[in-house]
């Protein structure tokens, strides 16, 4: 970051960006979660607070995964079976979500989104375990 | 597994999407295997669910004045490079080095946001 000192000039790029943004875009695509890598940069290393972070990271994810999609329909590895009632669900979520992030204080929000983190790497972790 | 459950599984992924603005993938996967789809079928399809779950829950963020788009714009094309490499790894290997690697990462960085 540190393009906060004139709005009329780009962000400052520094290598940490680049390097934080190659690697979420490929382990994303992946599907490991690329996006947890980009928030943990953004509010540990790059000093930004929990809510924006994780709105940056939204938005980042928008063409990562648009490659990806595009990518793996050509791959036929999509299936619509799966992901529509998927989808069908996730909306109410999300809704959901969205009001509580709008409402939680930051410093519970960042402390869940640790204790998320623990789980999924936990999980991760067994999973990859499985996989062998 | 049967319409309803992964309807029900949807809300969950929907909901914690948006409370982290990620992580939905990492729930969705296991659960389309559970469904029948094999790993690369999986994570392929997990990506094409967050995508448009990723995008409502953006355009809330932004009525909230949650998303700050100017600040985005840095991490967009290097993003894309790493997605478009990660894709094509996706479809040639299944890393669980480094799929063991970031999940220690994960842990580690999760416990330093606990305490």
């Amino acid at each position: 970051m540190g393009g906060n000192q004139d709005d009329n000039i780009v962000i400052g790029v520094n290598e940490l960006d680049i390097i934080a943004g190659l690697l979420s875009g490929l382990l994303g695509a992946m599907g490991f979660g690329g996006g947890s890598i980009l928030i943990i940069y953004l509010t540990n290393i790059a000093s930004v607070e929990q809510v924006a972070a994780q709105g940056i990271n939204l938005l980042f994810f928008i063409p990562c995964a648009l490659v990806s999609v595009i990518y793996n329909l050509r791959k036929r590895l999509i299936k619509y079976k799966s992901a529509l009632p998927i989808i069908a669900g996730a909306i109410p979520g999300l809704i959901l979500g969205t009001f509580l992030v709008g409402r939680i204080e930051t410093s519970l929000l960042r402390k869940l989104f640790g204790a998320f983190l623990v789980v999924s790497g936990l999980l991760i972790l067994f999973r990859s375990k499985r996989q062998k | 597994m049967k319409k309803h459950q992964l309807v029900l599984y949807g809300i969950a992924i929907g909901f914690i999407n948006a409370l982290f603005g990620a992580g939905g993938g990492i729930v969705a996967v296991p659960i389309l295997k559970k469904s029948g789809l094999s790993q690369k079928e999986a994570q392929a399809t997990s990506v094409s669910v967050i995508l448009p779950l990723t995008i409502i829950t953006a355009v809330i963020y932004f009525f909230q004045g949650n998303l700050m788009i100017k600040d985005s714009l840095i991490f967009l094309p290097f993003g894309f490079i790493g997605a478009l490499v990660g894709s094509f790894v996706l479809n040639k290997s299944n890393n669980t080095v480094l799929q063991t690697a970031f999940a220690l990462f994960m842990i580690w960085a999760g416990i330093r946001m606990i305490i």
